[in-house]
Order: C-alpha cells, then structure tokens, then sequence
C-alpha cells in the first residue's frame, strides 16, 4: 500500500516536471521587431504642470525611428531621437540616441518579457 | 674652442628634439562633433551605370542624421537611414544603420584621422581597426567634393566621388 502511495507521488511529481518542461518548450519565441510595432504612431502625455511630452515613432524597414520631445509653455525643452534595429545574436533590439541635454550618444538594448511589456537596460 | 662649438652643438640638438617634441604634444586634437558638420548638406554622385548615389545629412542636437538612396533613373532602389553621435569615451563617432530591409541594425565605428579625413569600420572591428576587412574612407578635397573610397583588405574597391547639391 506504502509503496503504490509513493509510486503515485513520484508519477504526479514526473508529470508535473514534464509538463511544465514542455510548457516552456512550446512557449512561442517573442518576435521583438514585430513587437515594436505597437509603438507606432504619436503618444502623448502630461509631465506636470504646463509640461508635455510627444513620441513620435515612425518605422522604417524592420527599424524604427523614435521622436520625444517634452515641451514646457509651448517651447522644447528636451529633445531626443532614437534609431532601434534587431540584434539577431542576442534576439534584442538596439537602440541608439542622441539627445539635447547629453554631448555623448546612448546605445541600450530593449526587449520584449511579453507580448505587452517591453524592457529597456 | 673645440669643447665650446661642441657644447652649442649638443645644446642647439638637444632644443631642437625638445620643440619637435612640444610641438607634437601641443598638435590640436580633432574636434570629431566639429569636424563632422562637413557632412552637412546634400551629397549626390554617379555610383554606377545609371546609378545614382544621394546622401542627405542633417544636424540634431548633439549628433546627425542621414539618409542616403541609390536610384536608378530616378527611381530608389535602396535607401538606409543612420544616426550619429559622439562616443566620448573612444573619442570617436557611432553609428547605427538600417540598411534597407536588412532585419538587422548595424553599428560602425567612424573618426576623424586628418582634419578633412574620415574613416568608418563596422563596431566590431573597433579593438583592431587595422585587422578591419571592410574600411570606408571619406575624404572633403573641398567644402563641396567628397571623396568615398571603399577598401577591402586596405585594398581600394572603388572611388566615389560625391558632389555637394545643397
């Protein structure tokens, strides 16, 4: 009786390895670029008070080209633009800027962790 | 007599080693932001048989931005965008490419090596740029003639030479 008990956990517990392996195994790959998709187009939101900041994303190829500008009593105060391609080595996207506040360029990487959520380092 | 001309000698080679020495540590270091508004404008020149290359820079803030075309009887048939800035620590230029449908982005490594003198290799290569297999040269014989050479090997490929419109 003892040892149909613990055959049974050792099968429930095997199954349960087994299904979540297979579950992280047909899990579909996130196509980043596509993806990014979701970006394009003209955003827009309030910073505080009288402060505006606009992204304009506009895609070019499999790249896209970003635009934000944050406004202050109708005068640019801060401006950025961005160029994001695919990485295939790391399955990333690249994104370099250069921006109005910094003489240096910036280079990150950006990824999707979902169909929804997109990260940035 | 003999000692005394011998000292002046010494001492006439030892100023001149010492000036030549100043002057090479006080050679002005290439202002590569600077130097890069050379691009600025529109560049256009015959690349080929009917071909077309047209290469448009703008300046934005702190970098540039380009967008170049081949065309062939007017017609594109590829066209890539870059971005440029400055990269402070290698004290030199980057940029980032989207060449055509090309599902990748490219990154390349480009400097100022004379005042009028730009040389551009892939990001990769950066560590050893003389090992580079791929090296663009740019040369501004004026304001508005640029010289593109492309070498493979340090072997040049081919000679553009591109003409300022705007």
């Amino acid at each position: 009786m003892v040892k149909n008990r613990m055959l049974i956990i050792i099968g429930m517990i095997v199954l349960f390895h087994s299904s979540i392996a297979l579950a992280q195994i047909t899990q579909p790959k996130l196509n980043h670029a596509e993806l990014m998709k979701q970006f394009l187009g003209n955003w827009q939101t309030e910073l505080g008070k009288d402060t505006l900041g606009t992204l304009i994303c506009k895609s070019f190829y499999n790249g896209f080209d970003f635009y934000f500008k944050i406004e202050s009593k109708e005068k640019i105060i801060f401006e950025e633009k961005t160029l994001t391609g695919y990485d295939e080595k790391y399955d990333k996207l690249i994104k370099l800027w250069v921006q109005s506040e910094k003489p240096e360029f910036g280079l990150v990487a950006v990824w999707f962790s979902s169909p929804k959520v997109c990260e940035e380092v | 007599m003999k000692a005394c001309y011998l000292t002046i000698a010494i001492a006439v080679f030892l100023l001149f080693g010492y000036n030549t020495i100043q002057a090479q540590t006080a050679q002005t270091k290439l202002n590569q932001m600077e130097l890069m508004k050379q691009w600025v404008g529109t560049w256009k020149g015959n690349i080929g048989i009917d071909t077309i290359f047209i290469c448009e820079c703008k300046p934005f803030n702190k970098g540039f931005e380009l967008y170049l075309k081949n065309e062939v009887n007017g017609k594109v048939v590829i066209d890539w965008k870059t971005l440029v800035g400055y990269d402070k620590k290698n004290d030199k230029l980057i940029e980032a490419l989207i060449f055509g449908d090309n599902p990748e982005m490219s990154l390349f490594s480009m400097w100022f090596s004379s005042t009028n003198k730009c040389e551009e290799i892939s990001l990769e290569d950066s560590a050893s740029p003389d090992k580079a297999i791929n090296k663009w040269t740019f040369e501004f014989k004026t304001p508005d003639l640029l010289i593109w050479n492309e070498l493979v090997n340090n072997k040049t490929i081919h000679v553009y030479n591109l003409n300022r419109v705007k």
